[in-house]
Order: structure tokens, then sequence, then C-alpha cells
């Protein structure tokens, strides 16, 4: 599949290992690196982009709403490149969201090419784009050549087969995938993923996966494009993105999603994943529910699910993050945000918040978060003394009225015994 | 620039990550300022760099050999490459590297070459002469000789040009823009 989009990228046929000069149809720039992309462009003269304004998006979601005088400087300075290139995509307070997410309420489209300048761009193999991560100076080469440089990937097939049990989510599978195979499987590959199993799971689901395969390295990871997927991006069914019955693949493996449990990453890396019910109860000071990984719709109803009628144990926090304002209102038309508001959680407005470490929820020295967030770094979301473990909405809820780490099975009604 | 690079090897191990390379404290996010960066290279990784500021940059080394995925924790920024080529890095020689690490590295005009048990054959401190778009190393030191995967036309251009920046203005220039 990764061919075939980079072919039509690039217009020609295309082979892994070949490098092509390849246009892409939608770009992300955001403000981690914004003024880096906008200062090498004034240092090359470029006064009017070679890349179509209308299809960049240009947002601010580490610092927001802004909180430093440098946060709402930077606010000032992304007003006026838009301004200067005409850029009309841009962050509105109210309507706004987290880059990526902003990404797939809409703009994307199902076989596009669509980048951005930060890892998780990944994402948008979600909704059936190739779509990856760039640098910097690939940012650059896009809006003033209209084309970078793109070496073709081998690709990793992986087959996801059943259904989930109850309490087990697309982030339980991301973590197992990043577990199971080593970091050489997926560096510099793009990874499709098919079979009954992915065909099953929701787009909000297909997006967690595709978001966090970034941790495995991964240049690109890709769902096939089906019903589902036209109407979450709100445009006509069009051809549909499928893997060749005869195509040439790197590696296989088959992952079968009923055998699957809850996960945590244990600190201090994504890969390091046990099931939940093999890790110590630990206590846990801040459980966080957002972020690009898990801060949709899908994610906010599972966290309900668990907190409805029930409280946030008295020694934990609860910050919920909603990925975008669209979610955010829709939460609250469905009375998800009602359920958490008396469950005593504290919902942010939408923004990256804590999970880079740039925002708001940060934890300090000695504290424990369990978080949907997509990495646990060293002092990734706070004191390079705190602890981060990482697992699904359903997981962070349970461990927030617990107290401590506690698997989500045990709070479902309905759930298979464990 | 030569297609021949002659230096001192320093060598790291596997899944060296973007934040061992330059420590995200030292990233400077406004304007790259790669001079600045380049003292605190290496700072925490701390295998033979001494913790202070210039700690690797005074030891004098001109080739990076790494092992597996060199440039992990999937970061897009370039700050991490870009220190490393100021604090006099001219070349890395990897069994494998992270997407980004890669792409950053070439984009600046500092050179990757991929060789598997690259770090199993150099012994610290060697001195090296390697074609960079051939890909063959001569070990100077040792008498011995080994192949890499060398750059490749497309990569060998952008590092010719002095970095992709330089090879946008040149191809603006050609594309009547």
């Amino acid at each position: 599949m990764a061919e075939k989009l980079l072919a039509r990228s690039s217009g020609r046929e295309v082979r892994a290992g070949e490098i092509v000069s390849a246009r892409a149809d939608r770009i992300l720039i955001n403000d981690y690196v914004g003024d880096l992309v906008f200062s090498k462009l004034k240092a090359l003269g470029v006064d009017r982009l070679a890349f179509d304004p209308e299809r960049i998006m240009l947002v601010t979601d580490h610092n927001l709403p802004a909180f430093t005088v440098d946060a709402a400087d930077k606010l000032v300075r992304f007003r006026d490149y838009a301004k200067q290139y005409g850029i009309t995509h841009t962050t509105k307070l109210g309507m706004h969201g987290i880059g990526h997410q902003m990404m797939v309420e809409g703009f994307v489209h199902p076989l596009e090419l669509a980048v951005g300048t930060d890892s998780h761009g990944t994402m948008y193999g979600g909704v059936g784009a190739f779509a990856c991560g760039i640098t910097t100076t690939d940012a650059v080469s896009l809006l003033a050549l209209g084309e970078m440089w793109m070496k073709i990937p081998e690709t990793v097939q992986i087959r996801l087969t059943r259904a989930l049990q109850r309490g087990v989510t697309a982030k339980d599978v991301s973590l197992n995938l990043l577990r199971l195979f080593p970091e050489e499987t997926y560096t510099y590959r793009a990874v499709e993923l098919v079979g009954d199993g992915a065909d099953r799971l929701s787009v909000d689901s297909r997006l967690v996966i595709a978001n966090m395969m970034a941790e495995g390295g991964v240049k690109t990871a890709l769902f096939e494009s089906d019903e589902k997927t036209y109407a979450a991006c709100g445009c006509e069914p069009g051809e549909r993105l499928r893997s060749d019955f005869d195509a040439t693949f790197a590696e296989t493996a088959e992952l079968s999603l009923d055998t699957l449990v809850p996960m945590l990453s244990c600190p201090n890396s994504p890969a390091n994943a046990k099931p939940v019910s093999e890790v110590a109860p630990i206590p846990v000071d801040q459980v966080f529910i957002g972020s690009c990984t898990n801060g949709r719709l899908e994610d906010l109803r599972q966290a309900a699910e668990v907190l409805k009628g029930r409280t946030v144990a008295k020694n934990t926090r609860l910050l919920v993050t909603p990925a975008s304002q669209k979610i955010l209102l829709q939460a609250t038309k469905e009375g998800v945000i009602e359920t958490l508001l008396e469950a005593g959680a504290a919902i942010l407005p939408p923004s990256c918040a804590s999970c880079a470490g740039h925002g708001p929820g940060l934890i300090g020295k000695g504290e424990v978060c369990v978080s949907t967030t997509n990495r646990n770094f060293k002092g990734r979301m706070g004191s390079s003394e705190a602890s981060v473990y990482l697992g699904s909405a359903y997981t962070a809820a349970a461990c927030a009225v617990a107290g401590h780490v506690a698997d989500p099975r045990e709070f479902l009604q309905g759930a298979v015994s464990v | 620039m030569s297609e021949r690079i002659e230096g001192k090897s320093w060598i790291c191990g596997d899944s060296v990550t973007v934040y061992q390379v330059l420590a995200e404290s030292h990233w400077t996010m406004k304007q790259m300022d790669a001079e600045e960066m380049s003292h605190w290279v290496f700072d925490e990784l701390e295998l033979r760099a001494t913790g202070k500021k210039d700690g690797f940059r005074n030891l004098g080394y001109d080739i990076v050999i790494a092992g597996k995925c060199f440039g992990c924790g999937s970061k897009s920024v370039e700050h991490p490459m870009a220190a490393l080529k100021a604090a006099g890095v001219k070349l890395i020689i990897a069994e494998s590297t992270s997407r980004y690490s890669y792409r950053n590295a070439i984009n600046l005009a500092l050179p990757v070459l991929l060789c598997p048990d690259i770090t199993k054959k150099v012994h610290p401190d060697d001195v090296l002469s390697v074609d960079i778009l051939e890909g063959n190393i001569k070990n100077l030191t040792t008498g011995e000789e080994w192949s890499a995967t060398g750059l490749g036309p497309f990569a060998g251009k952008i590092i010719s040009a002095g970095g992709m920046t330089e090879m946008i203005r040149q191809r603006r220039k050609e594309y009547g823009l």
C-alpha cells in the first residue's frame, strides 16, 4: 500500500529503497518548530509559497491558551506567518484542537500524502493516508519547492484477526505491537495493518494505533480505507486503499486480538509494556486522559463508562483533556463530560497539555502518573524524578477510581471474569 | 565537498537516542544555534564525554561509529544532528539509524553510511578513511577494509550542495521560483 500511495505522489512507479521527489497533499506545521520553518523560508527569500496555502494546517497546540508571555508572542508571530502567506487553516481558540486531530477532522482524505512537522504525523494513516512526520527542512522544501525527497520504505504487514475483548482497546493493541517486535522490525519501514480485526476497529481506534506506531520508529503506519473511513473524513466514498495480495513484504506477522489483555507501559519506554495485572498496585498521584493518541470521543466514553457513579480516589487527581473542541462539544452533548465532572475530573481545554512537558498538568518529583499519552521517557511529563505509565482510557480511569494501578475489567459491567 | 573523509573514530552502542546526542534542555527552539548546542553533545550519554561543557567536542573526534537505531527517540527536530556537526563530527557510520536522524543528518550535509556490525569492527580512536559515495572504509590504524552502503547519488547531491537548504535555493532558481 505504501508504494502505491507514494507512486501517486511522485507520478511514477516506485520500488522500496528508491529516493523520489514527492508532492504532499496536506501539511501540518505546529508551534513546536513553526518558528524554525518560517525563519528558514525568510532566509531563503521565499515571499510566495510553492505549496497551496489552503492545504496547510498551521496550529498552535503545545502552548494553548498562552500562559507565558513567550507563548503569547508566539501566537502573534503565527498570526503574522498566516497573514503573510495566505494560510487560512489556523488555530482559533474555541474552534481549535491538537494539530494531529485537526488533520483528521475532515482535512486529510484517504489516499493522500499527508505530513506533519511532528513525529506523531503517522496518525493520519488511520484514515488511509500515507502519513509521516517530517523535519523542519522537509517542511521548508515542501513550502519553497512544492516537493520533498522521500526514500521508498520496505513494508511490514501485520494481520490483525478476530475481535478485542471487553475492556481491551486499540491502545493495548499498540503496546503489544511495540512489545512483541524489536525496533528493527519497524525502523524506517511502512507498517500496514490489515485483516478482519483491523476492519472491525473504529476509525478512532485505528488512529490510536497509527499514532502509537511512531514509537516503533516507523516511517508510516497504514490502514485500508473503508466506509467508516470516508464517513469519519466527511467525504464521499472514493477509491479504496487495499493491500495487494501479491505485494512483497520485508516481514509479515499476525496478532489475534481476542488474546489481548489491558496493558501498561512501565517507565521509561512505551515498549516496556506488561499486562496491567502483572504490574504492582502502586499508588497513583495523577491520571491524565487526553492527547493526540487517546483524547477522542471513544476514549472519553471509555473513561465515563468506568467513572459512572464512582469518584476519583482521595489521593489521586484526574485530568481530562479532549483532543479538540469538536470532541469536547460532542462529549458534553452526550453527558460524558457531566459524568466525568461528577466523578471529580478536572477538564482542561483541548491542547497537548502536559503530554510533551510543555503545558498544564505536569508532575512533580517522586510522583506517579498513569497517562493515555504516547511517551513515558524520563522527564517527558514533568520532573525527571517522576514516573509515567501508559495505558488506555479504560485503564487510566480505573486507576483514578482505585487510586492505584488497577485492571479496568474489574470496573466494567458485563466484563469477563479476570 | 570531498568524497573522502578521514578522521578519528568515536564509538557508541545501540539505540542511542536523540536526547542522548543532545539533551532537550539545550535545544534552541526559537532559532537554530548549532554552535551554542555543540558544547553539550553527548553530555547525557556519559560514555567518554566528561559531562562538562565541550566534554565531547574537546576530544576531537571526526567520525561517530554507532550501533543499531542511532538517533532514535522518534523526534523530528534537527537540533541534535546540527549540534553533532558543529561539534566537529564529519561522518556517521551506523549499523542502522532512525528515520528522522538519517533525514536530518543528510539535510544538514552530515553524511551517514550504513554498515552492519561496524561497532564490532572499529576500535576506539581508530583512524578511518572513507569514500562516502561508494561506501569504502579503510581503517588506517589496522589496515582493514570494509564496504558500507554509500550515500548514493541523491543524498550525495545534497551533501555536495552543502545541505538541503542550499539545494532548495539552487532548485528554486532552476524552477524559476
